[in-house]
């Protein structure tokens, strides 16, 4: 972050929520949701820009304190809208091909492979099924073992989509801490 | 606060670039204040990639993925997750089932005759079925580093047929080596008169003699569609034989090649 200070960030944090573990909780989930929005809208560094977010959020917080009525989050995502304005005015004309796909290598590849492997097999066991049934399949058949899967967990198909979401997101979490360790090839 | 099915398409429009700036930003301040539909978000990320993969998008949504989905390098990882996982699934499920398989063969005395006797009487007859074998064979390693690591960038080509062959220097499509693409896509534009819903069949034929049979043929409106793996393209001529698959499982030759020259 660029000029906030621990003084004016405590502040922030205040302005968020008078209980500060909760604050903190609030500050945490609307940065990362900016991320998050930011990045869906094409933004290749969103969280330099979330960053930026925060600094003139901050800069005004004795301010905010004062005279701001209503959901913090909402007053992010106005100063989020200048802020991305501003991005798009400084970045390379819109009619310019996207980003080109990173480049893999077929080591690389193999590495990403073996510590889904890896994390596959750390799952705990109800849960590794879970990803192997849901995953299961082409097209219609997949729809139906996921509807025969969530009759048989009895749970709605809503919730077995959230489920397997979860397990899929700390698998991937998994999978990026393996690479992280991973020798360099 | 429950979420409704109009919820849902929209998260799956907003990520693919198709509200309009008034839904996009009414949707945006709802997923920072609702933790179900910035979940549902999640999710939609997660199936978005994962339809892709299995190329389960439309032509539009498809375009939508790949120019304004995948615009960011986190995006991109995710894709290859996505891609991992559903090789990973397939494999595990094709093990199981190889293994169910051969649980469950019934006992009884083992078949007297050598692993080749039922491939015919003649000699000629067995050459050819080894022939066969071989391509087959062949056919299945070119496409197992497919398989086990599916590409996520190609190069894509379009082709139209020739009725000259090999020898009369039909048009061919080039193809420069090193590729930065991680497998080609190349197109097969049909002859108008070919009925919608027709499945194909490719052969591939190298000037090494090598025959590569390729089962694996989709349909996007006027053109057969296949894949190969940059990584098992080598310099050469190739010629692309195109066979219409019947519903009766007989097959009919279109008229006419496809040339590749791979440089």
């Amino acid at each position: 972050m660029g000029d906030l200070t621990q003084e004016r960030f405590d502040r922030l944090l205040a302005w968020l929520d008078a209980d500060r573990e909760a604050a903190a909780l609030k500050y945490e989930k609307i940065r990362l949701r900016m991320i998050r929005i930011l990045a869906s809208r094409g933004c290749c560094d969103a969280e330099t820009l979330v960053d930026e977010i925060i600094d003139r959020v901050a800069a005004k917080v004795d301010w905010l304190i004062l005279n701001y009525v209503g959901d913090p989050t909402l007053y992010f995502y106005g100063v989020a809208q200048n802020v991305y304005k501003e991005y798009l005015r400084k970045k390379l004309p819109p009619d310019l091909p996207p980003p080109e796909m990173e480049q893999t290598d077929f080591e690389e590849r193999e590495q990403q492979y073996d510590c889904l492997d890896a994390c596959m097999k750390d799952l705990p066991e109800d849960n590794n099924n879970l990803v192997i049934r849901y995953y299961e399949g082409e097209k219609q058949a997949k729809i139906y073992n996921r509807k025969r899967l969530a009759a048989e967990l009895g749970i709605t198909l809503d919730a077995l989509r959230i489920r397997a979401h979860r397990i899929r997101r700390e698998l991937r979490k998994c999978v990026l801490l393996c690479l992280e360790e991973a020798p360099a090839h | 606060m429950t979420l409704n099915r109009n919820d849902l398409i929209m998260i799956r429009q907003y990520l693919l670039g198709q509200l309009e700036e008034a839904q996009q930003q009414a949707i945006e301040q709802r997923l920072l204040t609702e933790d179900d539909l910035f979940e549902e978000l999640e999710v939609a990320e997660d199936e978005l990639s994962d339809e892709y993969v299995a190329d389960d998008l439309t032509p539009v949504d498809r375009k939508q993925f790949e120019q304004y989905f995948l615009s960011t390098p986190e995006r991109q990882r995710e894709l290859r997750f996505a891609t991992d996982l559903r090789q990973y699934v397939a494999k595990k499920t094709a093990r199981d089932e190889a293994t169910e398989r051969t649980v469950s063969l019934p006992r009884g005395p083992r078949p007297e005759r050598t692993p080749l006797a039922w491939l015919g009487q003649t000699q000629l007859f067995r050459i050819a079925a080894i022939a066969a074998f071989v391509v087959v064979i062949a056919g299945g390693l070119w496409f197992t580093r497919l398989d086990r690591h599916p590409p996520t960038s190609y190069a894509t080509f379009t082709l139209t047929i020739s009725n000259n062959n090999r020898a009369d220097g039909g048009p061919a499509t080039e193809i420069n080596l090193p590729l930065a693409a991680d497998a080609v896509r190349l197109y097969l534009k049909l002859p108008e008169a070919l009925d919608q819903a027709a499945r194909f069949r490719v052969e591939l034929l190298k000037d090494s003699g090598e025959t590569i049979n390729i089962e694996k043929v989709a349909r996007v409106e006027q053109a057969a569609v296949i894949e190969l793996p940059a990584t098992q393209l080598s310099r050469g001529q190739y010629a692309l034989k195109l066979y219409v698959v019947k519903s009766d499982g007989t097959e009919q030759r279109v008229n006419g090649s496809y040339f590749v020259s791979v440089k």
